[in-house]
This record gives structure tokens, C-alpha cells and sequence, in this order.
């Protein structure tokens, strides 16, 4: 007897999970439409500045990447006023591009180049006009900034900076640059 | 043999503990998933954008999009492109296109009045403004370099000087 009265007391504190479905069912949706399932990044970039009005260019930095980018090659030479004709002959590279996984051996010149030269994060780069851009950012992923290896406070990979300011221009090959003016690729590097 | 007696029948009732167990698991991954961004970015679904590791945040700008076929402003189709995603040679004149530029021309009234883009610059500098004449692009991973140059030089000619290039963070 004691036994029914302690099953039926049992039985009545069953609960209801009713509402609780309601509030899940309504909540579900209204989330869904705000996640992201995607995150968006970006490349800062810009053209080499032609007009007047801008204001002065700052100090030129210790040297400025050119990078020509060509379908299986990148070409890498560095222009400054700072050092002689010589000096800048023995920063030029050249390495060939099969995809991203070149991209290792590029980094590392380039790091090279960052420690000889700190001051210096700009990079004009000189693509073939075909060129896809899906390519474009590989490259541009391999010579703006590399992975340190450590994580910040939030978790996130620290990434740090090589040649981070990207000046697009275009490349004037022997044969286009006869009758036509300069386009002022690699001299007029803009400012960001 | 006598059956056992069962007692009054009860109501079949759901079982709802294991559907509401999922439910928590979904809402969790969608709280965590849930990105409350400062403004609304609409990428254009006719492209694909390519994989960067870079990681520089978006901020709100002219939001210009190239797909296989299309030039988009602001969601208005401005251009058609050729079938292989080039300019027509009718379309270009001497390294701009006039379509698009005018197009810009009008977006950047819209946001900045009169002054220049060297003026804002200098006023964001100073604190004076919070925004300058900057352009995110969002370009099919397919599309060649000539035509992206076109565009950020008609961008150029329009005012907007600085380029923030969409991509998918790898």
C-alpha cells in the first residue's frame, strides 16, 4: 500500500517539456538565419597613386618588392634609392610556381628580405594579364604575412606581418613598352 | 489460468527528451556559429570567392562584385562581361571603363559630398571622419588579373583609391 502511494507521488512530478520544444522550435530558426557558416576576409590593396592633389608620398622605405607574377614563375626584385644597382641584383629571385605548396619556399626568401630590411612592407605586384585571381591571392597569402606558430589569448593563430601593403600595377612586357609610355609600375609605388 | 489484470490504460504520451536533446546540441552550435556583424555584407551568389589565410576584418565600404558574366554595384548590375568574363573592347577606353566610373561617381557623392578622397583620408587621420573612399571587391576566383586591374582603375578614377579584396578565410 505504502509502495502505490510512493509510485502514483512519482508519477506526478513527470515534466513537461512542452514549452520548453516551443521556445527551441522558435529559437532555431531566428539563429539559423544569423550564423555564419562562412568567414569573410580581406586583402588590403591599392594603385600606384597618379593625381596631383595627394598628399606628399612618406619617406621611402629601405626597399620596395616588385613581384611579377607569370604563369608557372614569380620574379622577385626590389627597388630603392638607398642601395646601389649591385646590392638590389643580389635581392632578385626567381622561383617556380606549381601552387600553394610553393609557397613555402617563397615565404622564406621573403622573410629573409624582412629581416635584412624591417622597414619595408610594400610589395608592387606585376601579374600577366591572364592571371587568374584565385592564383593572385595565393601568391599575395605567401608574401603578406606568415604563420608565427603561437595563439593569442583568444585562441586565434598569431600571424605576423612581412610585406603587407599590396600596390597592384601592370606589366609592361619589351614589346608593349615600345611606342607606349611607362606606366609607372614599379617607380610610382602608391601609398596604401 | 486466470490473466493478470492490468490496471486503467494510460494515454500514450511522446517522448520527448531525445528530440529535445538534439535541440540543445543544434542551439549550441548555432549560438556559437552566430556572428553579429557591425554591418550587412551580401556576397554576390553567382561567384566564388578564393581561400586567403588572411584575416584583416571587413568594415563597411562600396561593395563592388565581379562574377563570370557581370559588373554589380551595390546590387545593380552596371556591365555585362564577355562570355570568357573580359571587357568588350567598345567597353574600355584607354585602361577605364566610363559605365562603371560614372556608376562609382554617383556612390561616392552619395557617401562623401564634395571632398576628396585625400581630404577624408586626412580627416580620418585626425578623427574628424570615420569613413574614407574604400571599395571591397568580390571577384571570381576564375577572373583574370586584366580585368580586375580595369575595374580597380576605373574604382581609381572614380575616387575610390583603396581596395579591400573579398575572400573565404581558409
Amino acid at each position: 500500500m505504502a509502495f502505490d502511494r510512493y509510485r502514483r507521488t512519482r508519477e506526478a512530478v513527470e515534466l513537461d517539456l512542452i514549452p520548453v520544444m516551443n521556445l527551441l522550435v522558435i529559437l532555431i530558426p531566428f539563429l539559423l538565419m544569423g550564423a555564419s557558416f562562412f568567414h569573410i576576409g580581406i586583402i588590403p590593396a591599392s594603385l600606384p597613386s597618379h593625381t596631383v592633389a595627394d598628399p606628399p608620398p612618406e619617406p621611402p622605405a629601405e626597399i620596395t618588392l616588385n613581384l611579377v607574377v607569370k604563369a608557372n614563375q614569380l620574379e622577385f626584385t626590389a627597388s630603392s634609392p638607398e642601395l646601389d644597382e649591385a646590392a638590389l641584383q643580389g635581392l632578385a629571385r626567381s622561383f617556380s610556381w606549381t601552387g600553394v605548396s610553393s609557397g613555402a619556399a617563397v615565404q622564406q626568401y621573403v622573410k629573409g628580405l624582412k629581416r635584412r630590411f624591417p622597414t619595408s612592407d610594400t610589395v608592387i605586384v606585376l601579374p600577366e594579364s591572364d592571371i587568374k585571381y584565385e592564383r593572385l591571392v595565393q601568391v599575395l597569402d605567401a608574401v603578406r604575412d606568415y604563420e608565427t606558430g603561437e595563439t593569442d589569448s583568444d585562441g586565434n593563430e598569431v600571424r605576423s606581418e612581412l610585406f603587407n601593403v599590396v600596390v597592384f600595377s601592370r606589366l609592361i612586357t619589351a614589346d608593349q613598352s615600345q611606342g607606349a609610355s611607362a606606366e609607372g609600375a614599379a617607380s610610382e609605388g602608391g601609398s596604401p | 489460468m486466470m490473466r493478470r489484470r492490468r490496471g486503467p490504460k494510460k494515454a500514450p504520451t511522446l517522448m520527448l527528451t531525445s528530440l529535445l536533446d538534439m535541440f540543445t546540441i543544434i542551439l549550441i552550435f548555432l549560438i556559437v556559429s552566430f556572428e553579429a556583424e557591425s554591418f550587412e555584407f551580401k556576397l554576390n551568389p553567382d561567384l566564388t570567392l578564393p581561400e586567403s589565410t588572411a584575416r584583416a576584418e571587413l568594415r563597411p565600404a562600396v561593395n563592388l562584385a565581379v562574377t563570370g558574366r557581370k559588373v554589380v554595384v551595390e546590387e545593380e548590375v552596371v556591365l555585362e562581361l564577355q562570355e570568357d568574363g573580359a571587357f568588350r573592347e567598345s567597353q574600355v577606353e584607354s585602361d577605364s571603363v566610363p559605365m562603371l566610373v560614372s556608376k562609382l561617381e554617383e556612390e561616392y557623392q552619395k557617401r562623401f559630398g564634395e571632398e576628396t578622397a585625400s581630404e577624408l583620408s586626412q580627416a580620418v587621420a585626425t578623427g574628424e571622419a570615420t569613413s574614407e573612399p574604400i571599395i571591397v571587391v568580390q571577384a571570381d576566383r576564375e577572373l583574370e588579373y586584366e580585368t580586375l586591374f580595369v575595374i580597380l582603375r576605373s574604382a581609381a578614377e572614380a575616387g575610390f583609391f583603396k581596395y579591400r579584396l573579398a575572400v573565404i578565410r581558409s
